[in-house]
């Protein structure tokens, strides 16, 4: 009797033990000063980002930043999480992908203010991606980076077929035309080994060719979907046809939703082409073959390039905006460490996109980095919206594929994803 | 005698907390969000039955059914038939049976992502290993994961591959089980081994059978791992199983009110298939 009485006395005291060490670090957290939670996706980038973050705090001796990093998915999971718990992150990187509907549910701050006081320093079309419900609206993430798709080619390919390189004046019917010449059965069993070009549904690639051709995949007012309309079906029979009929691309659907096997094929010299974000260039480093990358081609229409900006929203419910902002602002800006720039991202700030460092380090992978940063004048997004992910990720990909794989014909395929992307884009 | 009521509550109350708070507490909260539009970053709002409206009215729910009824027939049903195959090959005493068992058990063990990783090398359309061997013998492999038609067929290897060694020895405990006189008796009454297979083996077997079959399709009902790393769900949905349909839902469309219900109604179609199973025992279960 007096040991279960014992017993049942211990195990109380280290419940209440357990709940004193809780307090006594909140305690501890509130004692220092101003303290802001900052969260991002990547993890790699963690010594760069502690180094950054150690610059601002000896910068900024009042604020204080904790910070955690996890990897995109569960990221995303865990900010969903915090915002439900009414506990998230000050400042957070904020995806393209995500903006809006973080917008629309009223959890982001606008930072309008903040921004147009050093509007001229940046790009503007990133930043204009950042704004809900539209251009004209408000932004709602800050950018440290945008990023665009290039046409990477392998130039060992490219010799072997005794073909010119791509350049930045080559169109879309150029690229069709050489892909077929690119297209090669090297131990001749009767089947292609490499192939021209990687044509595939992605949002990289295909909504920017659909727009070059003077086509659109939403309306203007995100409510309608346009892709079987004449300029967009064009566009999607030429890249069906590439695979079905001139055989010069594989076959391949487009089943995941960062596209990796376009940059698996070309890294391992399936394919002598590929349209994909800047970012790939990291993947495409240590490649065992020469290879470079130019503007992606234009069409008849106009030349559209697919980019999107990678920047920081904070949240609305901050105790301290301003100096959630001074840390946005430091890590979006001048002073954020060149080690934390990705290969293929180009800085928000002026002038840090322009420097020679930047130039140097693209300069070890493409020969032209201007390429790169002049695609800021033609960057279009992919009409990034609330349930984007739903209906151009998981819907169009999923109502397309059939086509690209020749079951279904390209009418009847865009005929089942206009449909299903508007009972998304209606639905509650 | 109360103060020894006192006290077995008091022991017994930790497990009790625990399974109100991490069972019994969601699920109950699962079911009450099913009837609300909750997007995570916002108060949830009351949305009565529209949910489940949207649900039975949407064609991909369907396809998302059919493809979880298709993958648990492949994996659970036919995976049950190899499992017992194998055990009965098991069974006979030969050379290094042990090192047999080991060989078979093995894919158990190895975490289902990394085999999943694996897997969708192997199964790639272009320079996968499955498509490479097929070649060399003059077959043009199919398009593992880009053809909706294949997709599910080769998640379906894949996870028979990896669980059928997880079956197998448990209808190996299960055979051992049965004692050596009954076929003592039946060989000395000349019974062939159909014979013996049918009138000995399979009833005697059957209490293992049925919890085999409880479990297996259960667990093939639950699939997420494989189809979120091989295919995400592609191509075309032709891989998107229930789970990760509620997983897309709920962490990515912030659709999480939608997600609730079809969670709901996910545990209740399970529930049915258990109830119908344990209904249909009496038929074909022997017990001692």
């Amino acid at each position: 009797m007096k040991r279960n009485r014992l017993l049942i006395v211990t195990l109380l005291l280290l419940l209440a033990a357990g709940f004193c060490v809780e307090a006594a670090g909140q305690e501890e957290s509130s004692a220092s000063g101003v303290t802001i939670k900052y969260m991002w996706w990547t993890p790699v980038y963690e010594p760069y980002i502690q180094g950054a973050i150690e610059k601002f705090h000896s910068e900024n001796p009042g604020i204080s930043v904790e910070y955690e990093t996890l990897a995109f998915d569960p990221y995303w999971q865990k900010v969903q999480n915090l915002f439900a718990a009414g506990n998230p992150p000050d400042a957070f990187d904020m995806s393209v992908v995500f903006v809006w509907d973080f917008a629309d549910k009223g959890s982001v701050l606008d930072i309008e203010d903040f921004v147009s006081r050093d509007i001229d320093k940046y790009y503007r079309k990133p930043i204009d991606m950042e704004r809900y419900p539209d251009a004209g609206g408000k932004p709602y993430a800050m950018p440290y980076q945008w990023v665009a798709s290039m046409l990477y080619y392998n130039e060992d390919a490219f010799d072997a077929a005794g073909v010119g390189y791509p350049t930045r004046d080559w169109d879309y019917e150029t690229l069709i035309q050489t892909s077929k010449k690119l297209t090669a059965d090297t131990d001749g069993d009767g089947k292609a080994d490499r192939y021209g070009f990687f044509s595939n549904a992605a949002h990289t690639f295909l909504d920017s060719m659909i727009k070059a051709y003077g086509g659109e995949v939403l309306s203007s007012d995100y409510s309608t979907c346009k892709i079987t309309e004449p300029a967009a079906l064009q566009v999607i029979q030429k890249c069906v046809d590439m695979i079905q009929k001139d055989k010069s691309a594989p076959v391949a659907a487009s089943y995941d939703a960062l596209l990796v096997s376009g940059g698996e094929m070309f890294r391992s010299g399936k394919i002598a082409m590929t349209i994909d974000g800047s970012y790939m260039i990291d993947s495409f480093k240590d490649v065992p073959f020469e290879w470079d990358a130019t503007m992606v081609p234009k069409g008849p229409v106009k030349r559209s390039i697919y980019g999107g900006p990678d920047g920081i929203s904070i949240a609305k419910t901050t105790a301290h905006p301003d100096e959630t902002w001074a840390f946005v602002k430091f890590m979006t800006g001048a002073d954020r460490p060149k080690e934390t720039w990705i290969p293929g991202g180009v800085s928000i700030t002026k002038s840090v996109a322009s420097s020679s460092d930047w130039t140097d380090m693209h300069k070890q992978w493409i020969s032209e980095p201007k390429d790169l940063l002049d695609a800021a004048q033609y960057m279009e997004g992919a009409d990034f919206c609330t349930k984007w992910l739903e209906w151009r990720i998981n819907t169009i990909n999923a109502e397309l594929a059939p086509a690209f794989v020749g079951q279904k014909s390209v009418a009847d395929a865009a005929r089942a994803a206009k449909a299903a992307v508007e009972k998304v884009l209606q639905s509650k | 005698m109360v103060r020894k009521k006192y006290e077995a509550w008091l022991f017994l109350g930790p497990s009790l907390l625990g399974l109100v708070f991490m069972i019994y507490g969601p699920v109950a909260a699962v079911f009450g969000l099913g009837f609300t539009h909750y997007d995570v970053l916002r108060p949830a709002e009351w949305a009565g039955l529209s949910n489940y409206i949207s649900i039975f009215s949407n064609p991909l729910f369907w396809k998302v059914l059919w493809n979880t009824v298709y993958f648990a027939l492949g994996t659970g049903v036919v995976g049950i038939f190899f499992s017992l195959i194998l055990a009965m090959l098991i069974n006979v005493d030969i050379p290094l049976q042990g090192i047999f068992r080991t060989i078979f058990f093995l894919p158990v063990v190895v975490s289902m992502v990394a085999a999943s990783f694996i897997w969708r090398w192997m199964l790639n359309s272009h320079f996968g290993v499955f498509n490479y061997l097929l070649q060399t013998v003059g077959i043009s492999g199919p398009l593992w994961l880009d053809d909706p038609r294949w997709t599910m067929f080769g998640i379906i290897i894949m996870t028979l591959w990896k669980m059928v060694g997880y079956n197998m020895i448990i209808f190996l405990a299960g055979l051992k089980n049965i004692p050596r006189e009954f076929y003592q008796a039946a060989q000395i009454d000349g019974a062939g081994w159909s014979t013996r297979l049918f009138r000995i083996t399979l009833p005697l077997l059957s209490p293992t059978t049925f919890f085999v079959i409880i479990v297996s399709l259960i667990n093939a009902f639950l699939v997420f791992e494989q189809t979120y790393v091989i295919t995400n769900g592609g191509p075309a949905n032709a891989t998107l199983t229930f789970a990760l349909h509620i997983f897309n839902n709920a962490f990515l469309y912030f659709k999480m009110g939608y997600a609730s219900a079809l969670a709901f109604l996910f545990f209740i179609i399970i529930l049915l298939v258990t109830m119908i199973q344990i209904g249909l025992q009496k038929r074909w279960v022997y017990y001692d």
